[in-house]
């Protein structure tokens, strides 16, 4: 059985893949080094998730929030600060540019973005920065299917 | 008492390469210096830390944002670890041009 998670993890990876900067470079769940090929790229995390139940029969019904980071990653001499804004402002269109966005084809009931920070490093041959985006996705199960969104 | 200076700039001198250093507003020269690149991986990201060990005085007048030429490869400096009063030498981590 496909944890609701991971369907949610995979849908915005899919959603995410083709935009105009990092391409088909969209890579989930990864902890190997990013090699120069890979970048400029994308990594999706989901890195936490926070529960309530509602109801007193069983199966009782549970409403998810799961917080998805979205790391923007680049290497380059000149302007990470604007090559990172630049993605950051692609992947909140992608993820909010329409309805379907917002709830990931109905995946989710609800998709926040609530913290950007940026960082920088220049201890490479090139400097790199990393954006990431977290955002806040609500959804629905049931203690007993937690495969099947509601 | 040993002098250090001129010990390290005899190491540096035999294990060195020719490198070109091109001080801002001042004209190019070429002195031998030991190159080194070794893997590092920062934020996520794999690459390579280049760094030059420079006798402090082939070092002198050299700056941050200055060129260094390696072979075909050009750097800037990025980082200055000055240790020319003990050692005789100075580290420079530079970045890809």
């Amino acid at each position: 059985m496909t944890h609701a998670r991971a369907q949610i993890r995979e849908a915005i990876a899919t959603r995410l893949s083709g935009l105009t900067t990092t391409g088909t470079r969209v890579f989930q769940s990864r902890l190997r080094p990013l090699a120069d090929a890979d970048l400029p790229c994308l990594l999706v995390f989901c890195i936490q998730e926070d529960l309530d139940y509602s109801g007193l029969d069983y199966p009782r019904r549970q409403r998810r929030q799961v917080q998805i980071e979205i790391k923007a990653v680049v290497k380059q001499t000149a302007s990470l600060d604007d090559e990172l804004d630049g993605i950051a402002a692609e992947i909140e269109f992608a993820l909010a540019g329409s309805l379907t966005a917002v709830t990931l084809g109905g995946l989710l009931k609800e998709l926040t973005l609530g913290i950007t920070a940026i960082d920088f490093d220049a201890g490479l041959e090139k400097p790199v920065g990393i954006a990431t985006l977290t955002y806040v996705g609500t959804y629905l199960t049931l203690e007993n299917a937690p495969g099947v969104l509601l | 008492m040993v002098d250090f200076a001129a010990h390290t700039a005899r190491i540096i001198n035999r294990l060195g390469q020719p490198v070109t250093l091109t001080p801002a507003g001042g004209p190019a020269r070429v002195v031998n210096a030991v190159f080194s690149a070794r893997p590092e991986t920062v934020l996520l990201v794999g690459g390579y830390l280049p760094t030059l060990r420079v006798a402090a005085a082939s070092a002198a007048g050299l700056k941050a944002g200055d060129a260094v030429a390696v072979g075909a490869n050009n750097y800037t400096i990025a980082d200055i670890d000055d240790d020319s009063l003990d050692s005789g030498d100075v580290v420079y981590q530079l970045q890809a041009a």
